[in-house]
């Protein structure tokens, strides 16, 4: 994939990222049913991963986040070191955690949603 | 906006070796000499270890860090090595690092430094051929890669252009400062990623791949595209700026890049 497309996804995700982690802190500290107090409490925190919009908002944050963080990670690695052996490493490298962390969130998000 | 290059990687400071040059006996504090501390090395030599050499060179109106090199050079140790050629900021062949700051010896009087000893040194980013100069190698392989020069169909076909290539101004000021550019290479000097991968294009390169790829006359964009918008090209740049703030020529190569990136999604978008 070139160079550009790369960026051009990085630049969604970042606008992605702004969004949702404003939506999200929101609805943190304003929008629960307790409000700032009762944000954090087990009860509060499952009801959000049982509402539906609230599961979109995690999942496109999650997906955000892990490709941006990923993406600077990459970054460095190919600024640290160079080669076409490095360059495919690194690449792999960075797949192999974005499978990782995408599916491990994943998880939760939907076991969570289902119930379980 | 002035960008402080202190923490720019230095030459290895060893051994330091006191060579003075004492004209009329005068004293470190006597305005009419300066102390210059030179960079001397030799990677050819078996035991030439680089160090600092300091020579005491008189002072008079006007005097630029190429003319004091000069002087030690005619006067002192004809063995200096440093490259020079116009002696007026049009050539870009004396840059160098003067007091940890990538500038043109030639350009840079010693008056305006405002320090009592003005060190100088190779360019860093670049290889050391001997003393001050510098093996540009590496920055017109650069340069060359991103095809400095109008494209056009007629070139290919070997037909001669039958008609004058106009442009209005407005086309011409898409490119203009960017064709002031000296090729001195200090942009490159200054660039900490190029500090870090010796194949990214680099400042001087990228900002020329802009002016050409800017420019209303030139058909060459598929090619050059290739080029800029690989793994080693402009999406590599992280905006330090440090570039820009040495150019002796007032040429901005970190804006360069910032369109030269806009100019890549333009017409990706575009070809789609």
């Amino acid at each position: 994939m070139k160079e550009s497309t790369l960026q051009l996804i990085n630049y969604i995700m970042i606008l992605a990222l702004l969004v949702t982690l404003a939506l999200h802190l929101a609805m943190q500290a304003f929008l629960g049913v307790n409000g700032y107090a009762d944000a954090l409490s087990y009860q509060t925190a499952i009801s959000r991963y049982r509402d539906a919009l609230s599961v979109s908002l995690l999942t496109i944050l999650l997906i955000a986040a892990t490709y941006h963080g990923l993406f600077g990670l990459r970054n460095i690695l190919l600024e640290w070191r160079q080669g076409r052996s490095w360059h495919g490493v690194v690449t792999l490298t960075t797949v192999g955690l974005a499978v990782v962390m995408l599916g491990w969130g994943m998880r939760t998000i939907v076991l969570a949603f289902g119930g379980v | 906006m002035v960008v402080e290059l202190q923490d720019a990687p230095k030459p290895k400071e060893v051994t330091v070796v006191k060579v003075e040059f004492v004209p009329e006996q005068e004293t470190v504090s006597n305005p009419q000499t300066v102390l210059l501390r030179v960079f001397r090395y030799n990677p050819k030599a078996k035991a030439g270890e680089p160090r600092m050499v300091t020579y005491r060179v008189p002072m008079s109106k006007g005097l630029t860090v190429l003319d004091a090199l000069l002087w030690v050079k005619e006067n002192v140790d004809n063995g200096l090595s440093f490259r020079y050629s116009c002696r007026m900021g049009i050539c870009g062949s004396c840059g160098m690092l003067i007091n940890g700051k990538p500038m043109l010896g030639c350009e840079t009087q010693i008056a305006e430094l405002g320090t009592d000893v003005v060190e100088v040194g190779p360019l860093t980013n670049y290889e050391v051929v001997r003393d001050v100069a510098t093996d540009f190698t590496d920055f017109f392989r650069h340069h060359n890669k991103i095809k400095p020069y109008l494209i056009r169909t007629e070139n290919g076909d070997g037909k001669p252009i039958e008609k004058e290539l106009l442009q209005s101004e407005e086309q011409k000021l898409e490119y203009y400062q960017f064709a002031m550019c000296i090729m001195c290479g200090l942009c490159d000097a200054a660039c900490p990623i190029v500090g870090m991968d010796k194949d990214f294009l680099g400042p001087q390169a990228l900002a020329q791949a802009y002016r050409f790829g800017a420019d209303s006359r030139d058909q060459g964009w598929p090619e050059r595209a290739e080029v800029v918008d690989s793994p080693h090209g402009c999406f590599r740049c992280e905006l330090a700026g440090s570039c820009s703030a040495v150019c002796p020529k007032g040429v901005d190569p970190g804006m360069g890049v910032q369109l030269l990136k806009r100019q890549v999604f333009r017409r990706k978008i575009a070809h789609h």
